[in-house]
């Protein structure tokens, strides 16, 4: 019995000892100055989130551990739809959480939601930790307002079954851009009723982040849209539907083919590759009724173009912040950390999550989808077993994965509103929207360059004068 | 003089306890109504001069002038949003006050199970509200399959969008006009139920159809509830939650770019709208003085 507890015990330090020294804090070490002591009173901290409620309060637990008198409550807002919604209500009552992830960067922004904890971030060799692609976003105009909270890749689900189908064969894992272009009209049989493929995010997105290294879509360089690709995948978008390459659901001849008209083409077993994101294999792909349906999806991380200088691959990235009102700014930057990049933390998330279950008793994640935010090799090592061991494609998408860069919604100050003002609702020749009149035939895609390019400068450059009216000039550094 | 303030004090000693007796049964409503109303609308109105920062510590304003509304009538959703409205209040305000005359005509007469179907026509007004409402339209129950809705967009195709749109919803949402008829269908009811049936029996006597009957006595009689359903289904289609202007004005208030300043710009010029669209029913449907006093006089003619 006493070697039983002896051992029992060495096994916990070992665990300790491997939390605390498996990964160093990485980086050079360089520090920005000194981190204040955090409070030995009692604190109470709340942290809003959207989704994944058992996770977080499981996570901030394992901080209370380590912190006795720091307390994380999680304020559950079920749901994307009304989640922003609830925060500018609870906002406007001088209610927001000390802690708060944000689905969009143009209400905290605007509101002056955000505590500017650049002294501690600046200060803090924690830092290194965090994925070196995600430092730029963690500053707004030179200021540390914001941590990622989850990274939710992108990538394209290759039907193995549609592959052998056709005896064709599979692409190698590190494909190139133009593989997959070349695969689109290869693998298109429209007398065996099968797609090159089908789309959620793609083309337009990715292909001018992996060709010409731009750090958003639209070819945002940090200052400017070079919307030059943009504009050739909006014309090729167009014209893979037109040739019948893209399965597009919703119509007669969908319909005739499936026996289910408004069926989504990515579990018809009908596409060679679904351009998708991470989520769509815990939901789908790994369930046993959609491989039983003959679907077995292989996730190919996105191509990246021949001359591309970095491996940035654009990602669903969902950031948090520390509301301006808090009372304890330096707690809240610790207990931030740790529910966003925090090594130690990652290392527990890995624990939990195949243990989470839902209310029915069925587990909640198959796969994550969410990838670690961390460098931290070991806590990478630990979540590839949590994917099927037996497919070496996770880990090719594993190691593709370390370079995540956000959409422009999270990543480009102005964003929205340009976004909203020319792209989804601007008159184009008398047609509302770009992609419309680009379909219709009203504008060609290269023309519509200037107009977007320049409007996209001015909205970035009145949210910068805008910011800089709430908070000054940029620090010097 | 002193007869004049003697009376005075006579008749405020009456109306004084009159008064008290009344204000103590309003107070409710004019407790609910400086509290809840009268502050709102005149904070509301305050909102729309400013530009507002939501922040944690509190509001933030920022002396705006009229600009929020100089710019609403620059914005093309919002203004093509409130003119669709306009168009479908038009459109939809006759067919649901006129379906529902139909429906309590019908559900007044002498017929087998009259009050289990007066409960039905009146059960979408309990349980097919707000989210669930735009469940059942989501998933196409408000639609008649029969009618076939592409090919009326394409016999309007020479009308502009924002006017043919509502014509065509008109038919692509018949169910759901049908099921926002249960209150005036309640209240058509009422109004029938009122009109004495000594009155039709005169009527029959003296050998009036069914159609005369109508005209001569239904008609008048309910004049003053098919006002208030007008006024009714107009509020109740303004404030819906189906109502894209409704939506537009969640949208300005939670937006990052817009707030509550031009949030309530909006509501203000939307209100006006819609008080308009109030006034419009007025002038068609009030009781008219003049014909009373020429009614009067008919009458007087006729006997005396």
């Amino acid at each position: 019995m006493k070697k039983v507890k002896a051992l029992t015990i060495i096994l916990v330090l070992a665990f300790v000892l491997a939390l605390t020294t498996a990964c160093d804090r990485g980086g050079d070490g360089t520090t920005g100055g000194t981190l204040a002591d955090l409070t030995e009173d009692e604190v109470h901290l709340t942290f809003s989130t959207w989704h994944y409620f058992e996770l977080a309060r499981y996570v901030a637990d394992r901080f209370t551990d380590r912190h006795p008198n720091i307390h994380i409550d999680i304020v559950e807002i079920p749901g994307t739809a009304y989640y922003m919604d609830t925060l500018v209500s609870m906002a406007a009552a001088q209610n927001l959480p000390d802690m708060f992830g944000f689905l969009s960067l143009a209400i905290p922004i605007n509101n002056a939601w955000f505590y500017d904890f650049s002294d501690y971030w600046f200060a803090d060799p924690d830092r290194h930790m965090l994925l070196d692609s995600l430092h730029d976003h963690v500053l707004i105009d030179g200021r540390a307002m914001r941590l990622p909270e989850a990274v939710l890749p992108q990538l394209v689900y290759v039907d193995r079954n549609v592959f052998t189908l056709l005896n064709e064969p599979m692409p190698p894992f590190d494909w190139y851009w133009d593989d997959m272009l070349a695969l689109i009209p290869h693998m298109t049989r429209p007398d065996m009723g099968i797609f090159g493929f089908n789309q959620f995010l793609g083309l337009v997105t990715w292909g001018p982040v992996v060709l010409n290294d731009a750090l958003s879509e639209f070819g945002w360089d940090g200052e400017n849209y070079n919307m030059y690709e943009w504009a050739r995948y909006m014309n090729m978008e167009a014209e893979f539907e037109r040739l019948g390459y893209r399965a597009v659901s919703g119509n007669d001849a969908w319909e005739a083919l499936t026996g289910d008209r408004y069926m989504w083409p990515g579990v018809s077993g009908r596409v060679a590759m679904q351009l998708d994101a991470i989520w769509t294999f815990n939901n789908l792909y790994v369930r046993e009724h959609y491989r039983e349906r003959g679907i077995d999806m292989v996730p190919y991380a996105i191509p990246m173009g021949r001359d591309a200088q970095t491996n940035r691959r654009p990602a669903f990235i969902d950031f948090a912040g520390i509301s301006a009102a808090t009372n304890h700014p330096r707690e809240a930057y610790e207990a931030l950390k740790w529910m966003t990049f925090h090594t130690d933390a990652w290392t527990y998330r890995n624990i939990i999550t195949p243990e989470l279950t839902n209310a029915a008793g069925d587990p909640i994640f198959l796969t994550p989808n969410r990838f670690p935010l961390t460098n931290c090799e070991t806590v990478w090592a630990d979540f590839r077993n949590l994917f099927p061991q037996d497919e070496p494609a996770w880990d090719y998408l594993m190691r593709a994965s370390r370079e995540p860069i956000p959409l422009g919604g999270q990543g480009i100050l102005g964003f929205a509103d340009w976004h909203r003002d020319q792209h989804a609702y601007g008159d184009w020749n008398g047609v509302i929207g770009i992609g419309a009149a680009i379909r219709e035939g009203v504008i060609n895609a290269f023309d519509a360059v200037p107009r977007m390019e320049e409007t996209g400068r001015q909205e970035h450059e009145r949210a910068i004068a805008n910011f800089r009216m709430m908070f000054g000039e940029p620090p010097e550094r | 003089m002193a007869e004049k303030v003697k009376k005075k004090r006579k008749i405020s000693g009456r109306t004084m306890r009159n008064w008290t007796y009344a204000y103590i049964f309003l107070l409710p409503w004019l407790v609910g109504f400086f509290v809840l109303v009268l502050y709102t609308l005149i904070n509301s109105f305050r909102y729309s001069l400013n530009q507002i920062r939501i922040t944690p510590m509190g509001l933030f304003f920022v002396p705006h002038g009229l600009e929020n509304y100089r710019d609403l009538l620059q914005n093309t959703f919002f203004i093509q949003n409130i003119v669709s409205f306009t168009i479908q209040s038009v459109l939809q305000t006759p067919v649901i006050v006129s379906f529902a005359l139909i429906i309590a005509i019908l559900l007044n007469g002498k017929i087998v199970a009259r009050g289990m179907f007066r409960a039905v026509f009146f059960l979408p007004v309990i349980i097919a509200t707000g989210p669930v409402m735009n469940e059942l339209a989501g998933i196409g129950a408000a639609t008649v399959p029969a009618v076939n809705t592409a090919a009326i967009a394409g016999a309007l195709s020479f009308m502009p969008s924002m006017m043919q749109g509502p014509i065509v919803e008109l038919f692509g949402q018949l169910i759901m006009i049908l099921w926002n008829s249960g209150i005036q269908i309640l209240i058509f009811l009422a109004a029938l139920q009122k009109i004495s049936s000594e009155q039709y029996e005169a009527a029959k006597i003296d050998g009036a159809s069914g159609w005369e009957c109508f005209w001569k006595i239904t008609a008048p009689a309910i004049k003053p509830m098919v006002f208030l359903n007008a006024i009714y289904t107009v509020v109740w289609l303004a404030t819906g939650g189906q109502n894209p202007v409704i939506t537009q004005l969640a949208f300005f208030m939670h937006s990052g770019h817009y707030g509550y300043g031009y949030a309530s710009a909006a509501a203000w010029l939307y209100s006006i709208l819609v008080l308009l669209l109030l006034g419009l029913c007025w002038l068609l449907l009030r009781e008219r003085k003049e014909k009373l006093i020429m009614a009067e006089k008919r009458l007087a003619k006729r006997y005396w």
